[in-house]
């Protein structure tokens, strides 16, 4: 299944783009599988990616919580708000 | 108890006077750009926001802390997009009876929001050569 995830802030600079989509072997894959993925997929997260979580769907969700085909999906790293 | 949240466009604009009913304290706090970051001189800041999350999630804080502290009222506004140096981005206000509990609330409010709200800033910097020590 092919996952998009949404950057913001600091890590869509790292990146240099709004989003990263990788492509998992499993139907139905986890965040933590998200994670892994994104590893490989966008090196330069290496060190925010550890202490980032997952929303879907506008609600954070733990890195059990499984994909399905029509979920948004959001980094939510290096938040600096106020 | 009164929860207000808001996000506004640009800077916070000056506030009108705010005093809930039954209130024996009232404590406002107001984040400003500073005009140096980092030891660079900042131009501007630009806050994003994820909507709706981002106003769930300050909303959801407010709640809590409101409750946890016994507040009579609690009203959160912040910026998106480009906020200049000098400028106001950020604006919290709580009510409460007393007031420990207003400045414990504030104090709460802001750690949990500074860790957990999605919202980001991204500086850009004033000419280059203004860091300190060049």
């Amino acid at each position: 299944m092919r996952v998009t995830v949404k950057l913001f802030g600091p890590q869509a600079q790292q990146v240099g783009r709004r989003e990263v989509t990788v492509e998992l072997g499993a139907a139905r894959p986890t965040c933590a599988e998200v994670r892994t993925a994104l590893q490989d997929a966008a090196p330069e997260l290496a060190t925010s990616l550890p202490g980032s979580w997952f929303a879907v769907n506008h609600a954070y969700v733990d890195e059990q919580h499984v994909i399905a085909a029509d979920d948004e999906v959001a980094l939510i790293g290096m938040v600096s708000g106020g | 108890m009164d929860v207000q949240v808001r996000i506004h466009d640009g800077p916070l604009a000056d506030s009108a006077p705010w005093r809930p009913a039954d209130a024996g304290a009232v404590v406002s706090f107001e984040g400003i750009v500073r005009p140096m970051e980092d030891g660079r001189e900042l131009a501007t800041l630009h806050y994003e926001v994820y909507e709706p999350m981002t106003s769930r999630e300050l909303r959801a804080l407010a709640e809590r802390v409101a409750k946890a502290h016994g507040l009579n009222a609690l009203c959160v506004e912040h910026s998106r997009g480009a906020v200049a140096v000098g400028a106001v981005s950020f604006r919290l206000r709580v009510a409460a009876a007393h007031r420990k509990a207003a400045l414990a609330a504030m104090d709460a409010f802001i750690d949990r929001m500074k860790r957990d709200v999605p919202i980001w800033k991204v500086p850009s910097w004033a000419a280059v050569g203004n860091r300190v020590g060049e």
